[in-house]
């Protein structure tokens, strides 16, 4: 969903690095010199890095789509109400 | 017994200690990883979670979250609180760890730039999270170091190395759990020398 906070093995905290990380690969550079230049040395926290794949983006677009649905139910909803009826209908 | 640093970089730290055994040195690195009280976020009160997270994925990602405080003067009662309260009003809106707030202000989350969860336009987190001084035999979180070990490179000599998580500088972190031991080893010599004493 979310990049891991911490490294799964070793525990070091390598989600401060991740802004920088994303925005300089969003540059085109390398992540191996990305990573040296961190200095993340140890191979548990640089393939946290690498295998991260991040799909909360994705799950916010069913949201604002399920939003746009919604309303547009809500609004043919209400130009669909039935008119008042006159008066009381006579049992025969 | 001989104690010498090698290497300091930021959060990481390789010492050599000589004239020590193999078990002397596990000792060390087990109490480092297991038995070093740390502060860390320990109960998450979800008041308002509107987020496409779960609440338990949300509170295991803000207890993951290093807290840095002063190792040395840590006591084991210390409770602190925080409140994290963001609204995306406009726009999506990335939620930092850095919106964690302390309400004391002797202490505060140790980096600013975790990302915890992400907002669509109207959705909402509002928590409350306590912090308890609790060791790294309990949970991942309490730990104070990552990538603890040693290496023997003589019959006496070992290579330590490891990592503060972020808490407080790494030496404060070994000075503290070897403060650990020596109270330990004194609790015993206490309970031993009152039960030669009055029998």
């Amino acid at each position: 969903m979310l990049v891991p906070v911490r490294c799964f093995t070793c525990g070091f905290p390598i989600s401060i690095y991740w802004e920088e990380y994303k925005s300089r690969l969003s540059k085109g550079e390398d992540p191996e010199s990305i990573l040296n230049s961190l200095n993340i040395t140890r191979y548990c926290c640089r393939r946290m890095f690498i295998s991260t794949f991040e799909y909360i983006d994705e799950l916010l677009q069913y949201v604002k789509v399920k939003e746009k649905v919604e309303t547009k139910l809500t609004h043919s909803f209400e130009t669909e109400v039935p008119k008042k009826r006159r008066g009381r209908r006579k049992i025969k | 017994m001989n104690f010498e640093l090698i290497e300091k970089k930021g959060l990481y730290i390789k010492f050599k200690i000589s004239g020590i055994n193999p078990q002397l040195a596990n000792l060390i690195r087990r109490v480092l990883i297991a038995r070093t009280p740390t502060l860390a976020i320990d109960d998450v009160l979800i008041i308002d979670n509107t987020s496409v997270m779960y609440d338990e994925m949300l509170a295991h990602r803000i207890g993951l979250i290093p807290i840095k405080t002063d190792i040395l003067s840590l006591k084991e009662d210390t409770t602190v609180n925080f409140r994290l309260e963001v609204t995306a009003e406009k726009d999506d809106v990335m939620v930092y760890s850095g919106d964690l707030k302390s309400l004391d202000p002797n202490y505060k989350i140790a980096f600013e730039n975790i990302p915890i969860c992400k907002l669509a336009k109207g959705q909402r987190i509002f928590l409350e999270a306590i912090a308890r001084v609790k060791t790294g035999n309990i949970h991942a979180r309490f730990q104070p170091v990552a990538a603890c070990a040693y290496k023997q490179v003589n019959e006496d000599t070992f290579i330590f190395s490891f990592e503060s998580t972020g808490i407080d500088e790494p030496e404060k972190i070994l000075l503290k759990a070897i403060d650990v031991i020596i109270s330990t080893y004194n609790e015993i010599n206490k309970e031993l020398q009152n039960k030669i004493k009055h029998g």
